[in-house]
C-alpha cells in the first residue's frame, strides 16, 4: 500500500468516526431536547431545571401557548401564573431570569414577541438590571447562552453537542426535574419572611440612617449614559417596534430599608432612571406605568420581605391586583413629586430612633442565637 | 478566536484551508494574501478595532527594515544602530503603553497616594507579535535577513496558528517555507499528522487541563481572600494549577503545530515534557522553549551572556529571567516568578561549575535522575505559585500553607461538579468511585508528565529530531501510524473534545 494511501485512509477514517459520533451525540440531543428547545415534548413528560433560565426560557416562549409575557428579575419569580391569569384575564407565560439585566430580558423577550401570540407583557423594571448597558449580560457563574437566542435555531451547535445536553437528557429521560410551570422558579415557600430576615441580611448599622441623600449625589456621566442606551435599546425599542403589545410596567416595591444609607447607589440610581424611563415611555401610548414604590404602607413593612428588596408572594398577588384596578398608575408628570416623595421618606426613615424594639427583638423563636442583630446596642 | 471554538473547528479552518490550495493552484502570493486576510479576520474576531494596530505595526516594522537595509549601502550606514534603537524603543514602547500603564499607575498610586486610573484594553498576542518584529529588525540590522517580501512579512506576523498565544516564530524558519512550492499543494502526510497533533492538542486543553480548573480557582481565591488554607488543599490547588498550565499551553501549542501543518507549514517545538527536566537549565530548554530561545538571542547575549566573567553571567541570567517574567505579565507576581527563577539558574549554574571541577560523574543512575526530576518539579511548583497567585501577599501565605503552617485545615467547600463528574452521577456512579475517580484524574495526568514522551514525540519525530534529541530508553514506545487503531483513537479523543466546548451551567445568584 502506497504512503498516500495509507495517509487518505487515516484521514477517511479519522474524520469519519468524528462526523458519525457527533452525528449520533446531535441526534440524540435533538430528539430528547431536555431544554425543549424545539419542541414541546412527546416523548416524556416536561421537566424543567431550575436555576436554568437563560437556557430554557427560549423553548418556553417559542414552544408554549400564552398571550401575555411575565418578565424581569427574581422580584417577579413569585408571580403565579394561576393568579395572574384569573386577575387579569389572560394566559400568562413567567419568562423571568433571576438577577438578569435588561438585555437579557430584551433577548428573551424578543424571542416571545417572534412567536406571534403575545399581547401583553408584564414587566418589572429595576435600575440595576439597566445598570450593565445596552448588551449587558451576567457571565460572573457561567458563560452566557447566546446561542440559544441565534436564529436559524438548527445551528446551535453548541446545545446540539454538549455533553452537558446529554446529561440533561437523562435526568428528564429518568423522570427528574420540575414538573410545574405553575412553581417553577418560585421561592416564596422556601424562605421566611420578617424583619430579622431583611435587617440580617441588609446588615447595616445606625449610623447609616444618618447618611442623607442631597440632590447632588447621582451617577458618573459613563454609567448613566450606559444606563440610558440600555433604556433605549433594551426597553423603548421592545415596545416601538411591537406597537400590538400592551406593556404593563411596574417600579417593583423594594422595602424602604433598600435605600438606606440615603447617599447609596440604589436611590441615587433610582431617581435618573425613573426621570429617563417615563420621559422616554410618555409617547408611548402601548404602556401603562406602575409606581409601586409610592405604597408606603407595603414598603415600610420590612414583615414583606426576606431582605430588602425581594418580597413574598402576597405582595407579588397585591401588585397583580392594583395593576387590575389600576392602583399606583403613574404618568411622566408625576415623576418628580413621586421622587420627592420617596426622597423624604429615605431621608426621615430611622429605625434605631423609631422602631428601637424591632432592632432588640426582631429575632423569630426558630432564629439562631447571637445572630439577632448587627446593630451596635449604644446608638438604639 | 480560539482553536477550541466550533466558528474555529467547522467553519473558518475549513474554509481557509480549502481556499488556501484552491489559491495556491493559480497563484503562490493569491494564497499567500488569502491565508493573510484569513489571519486578520481570526485576529478581528475578537477585537476588530486592534486590527489596525496589527497592521499599523506590521507596516512601521516591515518601513523600518528596509530603511535598515537600505542605509546599510549609504553614507548614512553607521547611524543604523541608532534607527534600531528607535524602533525598538517604539516597539517596547507600545507594549508598554498597552500591557504595562496600568501596573505602573497602580505603583503609582500605592505610593504618591494618587487615584490615577486608564481604562487600556491590551490587545490579543501584543507581546508575542512585538517579539517576533524585534527579532526581525535585529536581524536585518545584523545582516541576516535576505527576503523583504512585504506580503511573506505580513503573513509570517499574523500568520493566525501562532499569533495569538505563539510559539514565538523565527523569520529564518518561517519566511523561507512560504517560497517553497510544496507549501501550496495538499499534502496527505501533513494533513493526518497535522490533524493528528491538533487532536491531541484540543483533548490535552479541553479535556485535561480545563478539568483541574475546579481545584485551582477555589484554593488561590482562598489565599487570596486571607483563609488559613490547610496542607491538602494547598497541595492540591498547586498541583492542579501545574497540570492546568501545561496542559492547557502546550495542548494549545500542539493546536498551532498540528494547524499550520495542515497548510504546510512547519512550526517550530515549544514543549518538549518540561515536567521530566532534571535541572531548572533543562528545564528551560523545554518550557516555552522559543521564548527561552527569544531571550537568550536577544537579551541574554545582547547582555553579555557568559562572556564576561562568572558574577557578569549571573547577573545577566538574573535579570533575563527577571523579565522574562515581566514579559507574562504586567504584576509583581510574575515578576517574583521571574526573580525566583533567575535565582534557580543562577544556583544550578554554580553548583554545575563545581561539579565540572570535580571527576566526571558518568552516567547517572536512574534514581539519581528521578530524583533530579521530582526535585525540579517541586521547585517549578514553588514557581507557578507565584505565577498564579493574586498578589505576593497570596502568593507567600499559599507557600506557607504548602509549608504546612495552616496544619491540615478545614477542606475548602466542594465547588460545582464538572460536567463528566455530573453526568456519570446521572449514570448512577456516585460518591466512591466519582472520589476515585478524581485521584485516578491526577495519576494518570501525573503519568502522562513524567512518563509518556511528548506529542511530537509520538507523532512526528523525524520532523523534531534536533530539538527532541535521541529517544529516551525510559518512556514507553509510542509511535503514531497512519493506521485504523490511531484512526479511531485519535477520532474518539477529538469528539471528546468537540462535545465539551460549550457549558451549560446552573445560575445561582441568590441561591433561592
Amino acid at each position: 500500500m502506497s504512503d498516500t494511501t495509507r495517509y487518505s485512509r487515516f484521514l477517511v477514517t479519522f474524520l469519519g468516526i468524528v462526523v458519525l459520533l457527533l452525528c449520533a451525540v446531535a441526534t440524540f440531543n435533538f430528539v430528547v431536547d431536555p431544554f425543549q428547545f424545539f419542541r414541546k415534548p412527546v416523548l416524556y413528560r416536561p421537566a424543567y431545571f431550575p436555576g436554568f433560565q437563560r437556557y430554557q426560557n427560549v423553548g418556553l416562549a417559542r414552544n408554549y401557548h400564552y398571550d401575555t409575557v411575565i418578565i424581569g428579575s427574581s422580584v417577579t419569580e413569585n408571580f403565579y401564573p394561576s393568579y395572574v391569569n384569573r386577575a387579569l384575564h389572560v394566559n400568562a407565560l413567567k419568562l423571568s431570569i433571576s438577577g438578569s439585566t435588561a438585555y437579557e430580558q430584551a433577548l428573551i423577550l424578543d424571542q416571545a414577541i417572534a412567536s406571534g401570540q403575545v399581547k401583553n407583557v408584564l414587566w418589572a423594571i429595576e435600575p440595576s438590571s439597566f445598570s450593565f448597558g445596552p448588551k449587558g449580560v451576567r457571565d460572573d457563574q457561567a458563560p452566557f447562552p447566546y446561542y440559544m437566542y441565534r436564529w436559524p435555531r438548527a445551528l446551535n451547535v453548541e446545545y446540539l453537542l454538549a455533553v452537558e445536553t446529554i446529561r440533561n437528557a437523562l435526568v428528564v429521560l429518568k423522570g427528574h426535574g420540575e414538573h410545574d410551570l405553575e412553581t417553577l422558579e418560585t421561592w416564596d415557600r422556601r424562605l421566611a419572611f420578617s424583619a430579622f430576615h431583611v435587617l440580617r441580611a441588609w446588615n447595616g448599622r445606625c449610623e447609616h440612617f444618618t447618611r442623607k441623600f442631597t440632590p447632588a449625589a447621582l451617577p458618573g456621566p459613563s454609567r448613566l449614559r450606559a444606563m440610558e442606551q440600555s433604556i433605549e435599546d433594551n426597553l423603548i425599542r421592545v415596545i416601538r417596534d411591537n406597537p400590538r403589545v400592551n406593556f404593563w410596567l411596574f417600579f417593583p416595591p423594594y422595602s424602604i430599608l433598600a435605600y438606606i444609607p440615603g447617599d447609596s447607589a440604589q436611590l441615587i440610581a433610582q431617581i435618573p432612571f425613573e426621570r429617563t424611563v417615563m420621559q422616554r415611555l410618555a409617547p408611548l401610548p402601548t404602556v401603562r406605568v406602575f409606581d409601586f414604590q409610592l405604597a408606603a404602607d407595603v414598603t415600610h413593612d420590612l414583615a414583606n420581605y426576606t431582605d430588602p428588596v425581594h418580597y413574598g408572594r402576597r405582595i407579588n398577588e397585591w401588585i397583580v391586583d392594583s395593576i387590575a384596578s389600576e392602583r399606583f398608575r403613574v404618568t411622566a408628570e408625576q415623576v418628580e413629586p413621586n421622587l420627592a416623595q420617596l426622597i423624604r421618606e429615605v431621608n426621615a426613615y430611622d429605625l434605631c430612633r423609631d422602631r428601637p424594639e424591632l432592632l432588640d427583638n426582631h429575632a423569630p423563636a426558630n432564629s439562631p442565637a447571637g445572630t439577632a442583630s448587627r446593630l451596635p446596642s449604644g446608638r438604639r | 478566536m480560539l482553536f477550541n471554538s466550533y466558528p474555529f473547528a467547522f467553519v473558518f479552518l475549513p474554509i481557509t484551508l480549502a481556499g488556501f490550495f484552491a489559491l495556491g493552484r493559480r497563484s503562490r502570493g493569491l494564497a499567500i494574501a488569502w491565508l493573510a486576510l484569513a489571519s486578520l479576520f481570526f485576529y478581528g474576531w475578537w477585537n476588530p478595532v486592534y486590527v489596525g494596530l496589527l497592521l499599523a505595526s506590521i507596516s512601521f516594522n516591515y518601513f523600518v527594515a528596509r530603511c535598515l537595509h537600505f542605509l546599510d549601502t549609504t553614507p548614512l550606514a553607521p547611524h543604523r544602530k541608532l534607527l534600531l534603537t528607535l524602533a525598538v524603543g517604539a516597539n517596547l514602547g507600545l507594549l508598554a503603553y498597552y500591557k504595562y500603564t496600568g501596573f505602573f499607575l497602580r505603583n503609582l498610586n500605592a505610593l504618591a497616594g494618587t487615584h490615577l486610573a486608564a481604562d487600556i484594553v491590551l490587545p490579543l498576542g501584543i507581546s508575542f507579535f512585538t517579539f517576533t518584529q524585534i527579532a526581525f529588525l535585529v536581524d536585518t540590522y545584523r545582516r541576516e535577513v535576505r527576503e523583504f517580501n512585504f506580503l511573506h512579512y505580513g503573513l509570517f506576523v499574523t500568520y493566525f496558528p501562532h499569533l495569538i498565544a505563539g510559539p514565538i516564530l523565527h523569520h529564518k524558519e518561517i519566511m523561507p517555507q512560504f517560497r517553497q512550492l510544496d507549501t501550496y499543494r495538499p499534502d496527505y502526510r501533513n494533513l493526518a499528522i497535522g490533524l493528528s497533533i491538533f487532536a491531541i492538542g484540543l483533548f490535552k486543553k479541553v479535556n485535561l487541563a480545563d478539568g483541574f480548573a475546579q481545584d485551582v480557582t477555589p484554593a488561590f481565591k482562598a489565599a487570596s481572600a486571607g483563609v488559613a488554607l490547610g496542607l491538602v488543599d494547598a497541595w492540591r490547588g498547586a498541583l492542579a494549577y501545574t497540570l492546568q498550565l501545561y496542559f492547557d499551553f502546550s495542548g494549545y501549542c500542539d493546536m498551532a503545530i498540528g494547524v499550520s501543518l495542515l497548510f504546510g507549514i512547519t512550526l517550530p517545538l515549544n514543549f518538549n515534557s518540561p515536567y521530566q527536566a532534571t535541572g531548572l537549565v533543562d528545564f528551560w530548554r523545554r518550557w516555552h522553549m522559543t521564548l527561552s530561545r527569544f531571550l537568550r538571542d536577544y537579551l541574554y547575549i545582547p547582555l553579555g551572556g557568559n562572556r564576561k566573567g562568572t558574577l557578569r553571567r549571573y547577573l545577566n541570567l538574573f535579570l533575563t529571567m527577571l523579565l522574562g517574567g515581566l514579559w507574562h505579565g504586567a504584576n509583581w507576581t510574575f515578576v517574583a516568578w521571574g526573580a525566583l527563577h533567575g535565582l534557580y539558574l543562577m544556583a544550578e549554574h554554580a553548583v554545575g561549575a563545581r561539579r565540572s571541577r570535580a571527576p566526571s560523574p558518568g552516567l547517572r543512575p536512574i534514581w539519581t535522575r528521578s530524583l533530579a526530576t521530582a526535585a525540579t518539579f517541586l521547585l517549578v511548583v514553588v514557581g507557578w505559585v507565584f505565577f498564579r497567585a493574586d498578589d505576593l501577599t497570596s502568593g507567600v501565605r499559599f507557600l506557607a500553607a504548602m509549608a504546612g503552617l495552616n496544619g491540615l485545615g478545614s477542606p475548602l467547600p466542594p465547588q460545582s461538579a464538572s460536567d463528566v463528574t455530573l453526568l456519570l452521577q446521572t449514570l448512577g456512579l456516585h460518591a466512591t468511585p466519582l472520589a476515585v475517580l478524581g485521584i485516578a484524574q491526577y495519576l494518570a495526568c501525573l503519568y502522562v508528565v513524567f512518563c509518556l514522551p511528548n506529542t511530537q514525540a509520538i507523532v512526528d519525530r523525524q520532523r523534531y529530531l534536533k530539538e527532541l534529541g535521541p529517544r529516551p530508553t525510559s518512556t514507553p514506545r509510542l509511535i503514531w501510524a497512519p493506521s485504523p487503531t490511531w484512526g479511531i483513537l485519535l477520532a474518539l479523543m477529538t469528539a471528546a473534545s468537540l462535545v465539551r466546548f460549550s457549558r451549560v451551567s446552573e445560575f445561582l445568584y441568590f441561591q433561592f
